[in-house]
């Protein structure tokens, strides 16, 4: 028997010690999703190793000894340290909205939710469902597969806070809104679960970006998830910065419903965390909707970093455009699976997939798994993948220049990663963001271990 | 002496292409390197600039005094040696301006000089364009990416003109120009002669020696320097081919056949 079901199992009950104070417990069909979800976790478990969609993740390590989550009444930590914090992300300028969670519950005074435009709401989930959980009834869940993993249902099961933006049709924001999540809890190793609702109207356009980061040396187990759904001709991008400190494990599904005509863009950055896996699954439900799946990850040391998509082309005339880039130092392992499903009668379909990746350590290993389903005929689909290194070519001619080997090695690693960052905007988070992983491409060893 | 190079001798993958140059270059001199393809002019430069797929294995090389063949390229570089390159390589995702800024700062650190910031970089940036006639648009593209033949060696010669280096060595920089991308390109190269620069053009044609008129030519044929002389050299070379100067001494496999 594979221990999958006692850590399960355990996991479950060590949660249970939230149950009671978990968000609107006295809604009746918040209860009954609940209890739906928990059912459905104490059937299927913890995905394994033998799960083809895991195989080359092992997840179980990271739940054998976590104690559950930090109580509302149990969250402490240091306010001026973690407003710096927040204060130094990427595209976070005085002017954006921005809702913070501290230990995976809502902050209220790190947050700055004054700043939005009108016909745009965001709030925390715990608190609209204290408030007026009506208006998330019947969304909360419509659209994640009822076949997904057990690590979104035990999601489900105890979801309890995280932020909900619903934008108004029509309503274009200039500024991107930020969902700031921080793991400072040293002490001992928590759970946190945030769980984000986003409703973009018909004709609307806007950015979210969720940051990911925390204290170095916290032992947090985020399991998040966020639905989005686009209504008809909508324009929506979503930026994913996953940047937890290498003491945590980071494991995240984005699940969107794309509209007729509406148009979707995603930039999932996987950057620390000692193990993570994401997940992007886009149902393209009306005709003629698209989106564009961007990814860089860039690892190094022993962690393991594991990109997921899904693309449902369920409707006529849609597009999907997936580019993944990865980097791969020292020993770290980074997988890729991008799976494409082309439904019968969706014809006159557009999907592209690519995944280059850089290794720079000796002990990197890549996996890269295209996986196309398509059972209609007019279908143009493209796939590719590469593994290379830098070129000694390319080496000499910046050192040739009189830079030395090690920024030249940094140079070129940011030029691979660049095409990722460039399909940014606005500019002002493109540039940030370019510096960031200017940055984070800088700490990288492999540029140590030349000359 | 700037550059003094002493029965140097080189291999690629156990095969020998450089068998004893000697080659000296002072300050404010330019030459010209001649010779036939596979003559090991290229050879010459990039195991100058400090390419290490090549294996010295005998002579010296010594660059203002001290041992060139020590210093790793970016060292080199930075002492004030310039490879012009036949292919300049594609660096796609690098911004031009980023590239170069980075390089100048580099050499300019070494030679104890401040670094120059965002606005003076434009502004010099600007003015050495114009020099080889870049557009500015040039400064925000990758590096070489998608760029035509012509455009990648204005560019090479626009980055010598940034780098201000004491030795240039400019590998075929005529191959693939038109007439007017020559000229623009040796126009831009002349005006970077000065007393304290010397300048080495390898080349395989005469044409680009019609505008950057050498103090000395040299022929390269068989990993050696077969004949040196002045200008007319080179105009000899253009009438009459190598043939006359290398056919008597070189077998038909390229090797030279015992010069005594």
């Amino acid at each position: 028997m594979s221990t999958t079901p006692n850590i399960g199992l355990n996991l479950a009950q060590r949660l249970d010690r939230a149950s009671g104070q978990l968000a609107g417990g006295h809604v009746d069909w918040l209860a009954a999703l609940r209890r739906g979800a928990r059912a459905r976790f104490d059937e299927i478990g913890v995905p394994g190793v033998r799960d083809e969609d895991w195989k080359y993740t092992n997840i179980a390590p990271a739940l054998r000894d976590l104690p559950g989550p930090v109580l509302a009444d149990e969250v402490v930590f240091d306010s001026a340290r973690v407003g710096m914090m927040v204060a130094a992300l990427p595209g976070l300028d005085g002017q954006s909205p921005a809702i913070v969670f501290v230990d995976g519950h809502f902050v209220p005074g790190l947050s700055r939710l004054q700043a939005l435009a009108r016909g745009v709401s965001v709030s925390s989930l715990r608190e609209l469902l204290g408030r007026d959980p009506g208006r998330l009834q019947g969304r909360l869940g419509k659209f994640l597969p009822p076949t997904a993993h057990g690590l979104i249902a035990l999601n489900s099961a105890f979801l309890d806070d995280g932020a909900v933006v619903e934008i108004s049709e029509g309503i274009v924001c200039e500024r991107p809104m930020h969902l700031v999540f921080v793991s400072t809890r040293r002490n001992e190793a928590f759970v946190s679960q945030p769980r984000n609702v986003i409703v973009a109207g018909g004709g609307s356009s806007a950015l979210v970006v969720e940051h990911y980061i925390g204290e170095e040396g916290a032992r947090a187990l985020t399991n998040t998830v966020s639905e989005i759904e686009l209504g008809r001709g909508a324009a929506f991008g979503h930026v994913r910065l996953q940047r937890e400190p290498q003491s945590a494990f980071h494991v995240a599904r984005l699940q969107v419903e794309q509209g007729e005509g509406s148009s979707f863009s995603s930039h999932a950055f996987g950057l620390g965390a000692a193990l993570s896996r994401t997940e992007v699954a886009v149902t393209l439900s009306g005709e003629n909707a698209e989106c564009t799946l961007h990814g860089l990850y860039a690892v190094h040391g022993k962690q393991h970093v594991d990109h997921h998509t899904m693309v449902d082309h369920a409707a006529p005339r849609t597009r999907s455009n997936q580019l993944y880039k990865g980097v791969l130092d020292d020993d770290s392992r980074g997988v890729f699976t991008g799976r494409v499903l082309v439904r019968p009668m969706a014809q006159q379909i557009k999907a592209v997939q690519t995944n280059p990746v850089l290794l720079l350590g000796d002990g990197a290993m890549a996996e890269t798994r295209p996986q196309l389903e398509i059972y209609a005929d007019d279908v143009a689909c493209n796939h590719g993948a590469s593994i290379g290194r830098i070129s000694e070519e390319a080496m000499f001619y910046l050192r040739s220049r009189g830079i030395e080997p090690r920024e030249a090695r940094r140079l070129m690693v940011y030029g691979f990663a660049a095409e990722v960052v460039e399909s940014l905007v606005p500019e002002a988070l493109r540039e940030s963001i370019g510096a960031l992983i200017g940055t984070h491409v800088g700490t990288l060893r492999a540029g140590e271990r030349v000359a | 002496m700037l550059l003094r190079i002493h029965d140097l001798h080189a291999e690629i993958d156990g095969k020998p292409i450089l068998r004893g140059i000697d080659l000296e270059v002072g300050a404010g001199e330019v030459h010209a390197v001649m010779g036939p393809n596979g003559s090991g002019k290229s050879t010459l430069a990039q195991l100058l600039a400090g390419r290490e797929v090549y294996t010295v294995t005998r002579g010296e090389v010594t660059f203002d005094g001290k041992n060139l063949l020590e210093m790793p390229a970016d060292l080199r570089a930075r002492e004030g040696l310039f490879l012009s390159f036949q292919y300049p390589i594609e660096l796609p995702g690098i911004a031009n301006s980023y590239f170069l800024k980075a390089a100048v700062n580099a050499v300019r650190r070494h030679r104890g000089l401040s670094e120059l910031d965002a606005v003076d970089f434009l502004v010099a940036a600007r003015a050495k364009m114009k020099l080889v006639g870049l557009r500015e648009d040039f400064l925000h593209r990758s590096v070489n990416e998608g760029f035509s033949g012509g455009e990648k060696k204005r560019n090479e010669i626009f980055q010598m003109a940034m780098l201000e280096p004491r030795l240039a060595i400019l590998d075929e920089t005529d191959s693939g120009l038109d007439v007017d991308a020559l000229r623009t390109v040796a126009e831009g190269v002349n005006s970077l002669r000065s007393p304290d620069r010397a300048i080495v053009v390898i080349t395989h044609y005469q044409r680009l020696l019609d505008y950057i008129v050498p103090d000395k030519t040299h022929v390269l044929a068989g990993g050696r320097i077969v004949r040196s002389g002045g200008a007319e050299l080179a105009r000899e070379v253009e009438e009459r081919g190598y043939g006359w100067i290398t056919g008597a001494t070189e077998s038909s496999d390229g090797m030279p056949v015992a010069a005594a």
